[in-house]
């Protein structure tokens, strides 16, 4: 089963195009990291899935059904979404803002506060130390990390994760890209994440979808692009792959 | 100044009190229907051209020409006063709710509807709380605008602070005049003040984590 499905899907503003005519799939349980130069259009593609961008022609379809025909607020209760900057609520808690999604979803207080605990200490912040604080008293990392909390505290289906580690340092990043692939591992949520980095990309992703300028350049698994890169483009950014992540997707059966 | 003070401190009271009691019965009108406005405009999309446009029109039109045009409608005496002052204030409120409401960040926005709010949740939740402190920043300058013009108010017999201006005015005496204005002064910093400490209560609620 597909869990998100692009149909030739197209979005332009006024004259410009973002994205030109993509179809790729996203098998439900997979995690696919979606890479791609500034602009080509990577986080339009996340928004169209949970409909804060209409596509302008094509479809998107979540489990097999059309999002254009969906209620709009079902459909994003089912889907976390991590932005590309934390846009925390400044109003309330780190704990109050990782409850919102919860709460709409009507849980109880006693399974909202525990899911709370669990997802700050897998966050790598000390719940004692951090529930109670405000997100202009965390530093840019630890708003991101509870950006990242807050998407998945529902429990979503889907989590679309918009270059959630671009503002950590290397250590935590890595741990995190680490804690990720666990997660993922564990409770099967299909992933979409979206990345500039290529050794981000290849590290995490089952598969790799890579855009350029708008239009979707290569779509395999690490081996595969590896082996036979589509075009100029590809190759080039393979240059960029370190020599570790080379040689984990040449013999990556993943 | 002080004989008149000691003989004429229960009138005085009173003045303030009707003055003050004014301004409340504006405020008890013009803070919801500027909430209903910002509401129909910003949640349910009205548009807000018009809306602003009438406002600002109104505003424009002088005090003392506002009364008159009202005297044959709604009598001589509050009611008339109170509408007026209800017009001005609207203009203030309306405007800076809206731009408390416009002026979230827009990421912030983007990531509550990503999930899944209902547009009545979001706004409760996340919009209103933000926009608290633009809305009583609009009250504050509301009620400074309403204090001075009600003074002119005395003219259609609305009573408040003006009675002694303008009594003063007619009678060339300074004491009045200066007590007058010294009330008005009174009055004016003092709800100020009490505005002023509303709009960091609610400031700080909008974002406890700033430490200014
Ligand atoms: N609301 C908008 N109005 C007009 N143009 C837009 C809008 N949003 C995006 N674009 C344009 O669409 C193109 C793709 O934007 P998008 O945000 O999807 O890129 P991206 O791949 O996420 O880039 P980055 O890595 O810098 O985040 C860009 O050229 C951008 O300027
Ligand atoms: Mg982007």
């Amino acid at each position: 089963m597909n869990a998100i499905e692009f149909a030739d899907v197209k979005k332009s503003y006024g004259a410009s195009e973002a994205v030109r005519g993509v179809s790729m799939a996203v098998e439900e349980g997979s995690l696919v990291a979606l890479m791609g130069a500034s602009g080509s259009g990577k986080t339009t593609m996340l928004k169209m899935v949970n409909r804060l961008v209409v596509p302008t022609s094509g479809k998107v379809l979540f489990f097999g059904g059309d999002t254009a025909s969906m209620d709009v607020t079902a459909l994003r209760k089912k889907i976390g979404y991590v932005l590309q900057a934390a846009a925390l609520f400044p109003h309330m808690t780190v704990a109050g803002n990782i409850s919102t999604i919860p709460e709409i979803l009507g849980w109880d207080k006693a399974r909202t506060r525990s899911r709370v605990s669990e997802l700050l200490s897998l966050m790598g912040l000390d719940p004692d130390e951090f529930a109670a604080r405000y997100p202009s008293q965390l530093s840019g990392g630890q708003q991101q990390r509870v950006g990242i909390a807050r998407a998945m505290a529902g429990e979503p289906r889907v989590l679309l994760m918009d270059e959630p580690f671009g503002a950590l340092d290397v250590i935590t990043r890595s741990r995190l890209q680490d804690d990720l692939l666990r997660i993922h591992g564990r409770d099967g949520t299909t992933i979409l994440f979206v990345t500039h980095d290529i050794d981000e990309a290849f590290r995490l992703g089952g598969r790799v979808a890579v855009m350029n300028g708008g239009v979707m350049a290569q779509y395999g698994t690490p081996r595969e692009i590896v082996k036979n890169p589509a075009d100029d483009y590809v190759r080039q950014l393979l240059n960029f792959l370190s020599v570790e992540a080379l040689k984990r997707a040449e013999k990556d059966t993943k | 100044m002080t004989a008149y003070l000691l003989h004429y401190y229960g009138y005085m009271l009173r003045a303030v009190a009707s003055h003050a009691e004014m301004i409340a019965l504006v405020m008890v009108f013009a803070i919801p229907i500027s909430a209903a406005l910002g509401v129909l405009i910003h949640v349910f999309r009205f548009p807000a051209v018009p809306v602003i446009t009438i406002l600002e029109i109104l505003y424009t039109i002088p005090s003392l020409a506002f009364f008159a045009i009202l005297v044959p409608i709604s009598g001589l005496g509050v009611k008339s006063a109170v509408i007026v002052l209800v017009c001005y204030s609207l203009f203030f409120l309306v405007r800076n709710f809206l731009a408390g409401l416009e002026g979230i960040d827009p990421l912030v926005i983007e990531a509550a509807r990503a999930m899944g709010y209902s547009r009545a949740g979001m706004f409760l939740k996340i919009e209103l709380p933000m926009a608290m402190p633009a809305l009583i920043a609009g009250t504050r300058l509301a009620c400074m605008a309403s204090i001075g013009i009600a003074c002119i108010a005395y003219a259609i017999g609305a009573g408040g602070i003006g009675t002694i201006l303008f009594e003063g005015m007619r009678q060339m005496s300074y004491v009045k005049i200066a007590w007058g204005a010294i009330l008005v002064i009174a009055l004016s910093v003092a709800v100020n003040n009490l505005m002023l400490a509303l709009e960091r209560y609610f400031t700080r609620r909008a974002d406890p984590g700033r430490t200014e």
